[in-house]
C-alpha cells in the first residue's frame, strides 16, 4: 500500500474532493472513439443539439451516460489510489448535458476492517452546477484496499 | 414491479430470461486502455503509462467490444430510449493482451411509473472471463423505454 493516502483517518462521512468536469463535443467524440472505435453520426444524441433535443433531452447535446460513470470511477480512485472498485453501481436518472460545469464526488457511508484489508462502502455521485444542484448521476461503489 | 410486466403479455420470450444470448472472443489492446484512460481525462500512470505495469481503468468494461446479440422486449408504449444506468464489477486487473470471452445474456424486464408515464426497464448481462477461467469483471446495462 502507498503511503501518500492515511486509509485509517478516511471514515464514515468523509467526502472526496471531487473533480469538476465540463465536456466539450471534441472530448465528447473522443470518448465515443475510446468506445470500441464508435463513430456516431452528426446528428446522434451525443454531437448535436437539436437532436437531444427531439429525443427528449432538451438543453445541449448530452454526453454518454458511461462517460459520466467513467468520471465519477476517476473521483474514487484518486480519492483512494490504492483500492479496487469492486462494484460501481450508478443510474442515470437525468440526462448529462456537454458545456456544462458538473462536479463527480463521493461519500463513505460504512467501513469494515480486518487483518488484511479495509473495505468502504461509498456514495457517488455526478452534479450539475447551479442552483438546482440536480444530480444526474447517483449510485453506490464498494472499494478494497489491501493492507 | 414484475406483477406489471406480467400484464404485457407476447412483449418478449421469457424462455430467454438468464440463458446465454451470445459469447465472443476480445483481446484488450494497449492502445485501447490508453485511449480510454485519455478520453476520460485519467492521470494516473497507472492507467495511463504504457508497459508492463499499465492496468486497465476500472470503468474500460462499459466500452470494450461485447456480444451485439439482445433479447428484443417491444413495450407498448415505447416510443424513445436511453441508458439507465451501469453496475460494473471489477474482481481483478485487466492488462493489455488479455484475451476474454465476453457472454451475455438478459437478467431483467420491469416497467416502473413515473412523472411522465410509464417506464420499461431491460437489463442485458455482459460477464468478461479471462482464458485461465477467472471472471476479470461483469457490467449489467440498463436500458430503458419511455413514450
Amino acid at each position: 500500500m502507498a503511503n501518500s493516502v492515511d486509509y485509517d483517518a478516511i471514515d464514515i462521512g468523509d467526502e472526496a474532493p471531487g473533480i469538476e468536469v465540463n465536456f466539450n463535443l471534441d472530448q465528447v467524440k473522443g470518448f465515443l472513439g475510446a468506445w470500441n472505435g464508435r463513430v456516431d453520426s452528426a446528428n446522434s444524441r451525443f454531437t448535436n443539439r437539436e437532436q437531444a433535443e427531439k429525443e427528449g433531452f432538451g438543453g445541449n447535446a448530452i454526453i454518454p451516460g458511461r462517460l459520466g460513470l467513467a468520471v465519477i470511477a476517476r473521483a474514487v480512485q484518486e480519492w483512494l489510489p490504492d483500492g479496487r472498485i469492486e462494484k460501481l453501481d450508478v443510474v442515470f436518472r437525468a440526462p448529462t448535458f456537454q458545456e456544462t460545469k458538473h462536479t463527480a464526488s463521493a461519500m463513505v457511508t460504512d467501513k469494515t476492517e480486518d487483518d488484511s484489508e479495509i473495505r468502504y462502502e461509498i456514495d457517488v455521485y455526478l452534479e450539475r452546477e447551479g442552483e438546482d444542484a440536480l444530480r444526474p448521476q447517483r449510485g453506490a461503489a464498494i472499494v478494497v484496499v489491501k493492507k | 414491479m414484475a406483477e406489471e410486466v406480467e400484464k404485457i403479455e407476447g412483449i418478449y420470450d421469457k424462455s430467454k430470461l438468464g440463458q446465454p444470448i451470445e459469447e465472443i472472443q476480445i483481446t484488450v489492446t494497449e492502445d485501447a486502455m490508453l485511449r480510454y484512460a485519455n478520453a476520460i481525462g485519467e492521470q494516473d500512470p497507472k492507467y495511463t503509462k504504457a508497459g508492463p505495469d499499465l492496468i486497465a481503468h476500472p470503468g474500460i468494461l462499459t466500452v470494450l467490444q461485447t456480444p451485439t446479440g439482445r433479447v428484443e422486449v417491444k413495450f407498448p408504449f415505447a416510443k424513445t430510449g436511453a441508458h439507465g444506468g451501469s453496475s460494473i464489477f471489477n474482481y481483478a486487473d485487466i492488462k493489455a493482451g488479455d484475451k476474454l470471452t465476453v457472454r451475455s445474456k438478459l437478467t431483467d424486464v420491469y416497467t416502473k411509473t413515473g412523472r411522465s408515464g410509464p417506464m420499461g426497464f431491460v437489463v442485458h448481462e455482459n460477464e468478461f472471463i479471462r482464458e485461465d477461467g477467472t471472471m476479470v469483471g461483469k457490467v449489467a446495462d440498463s436500458m430503458v423505454s419511455r413514450p
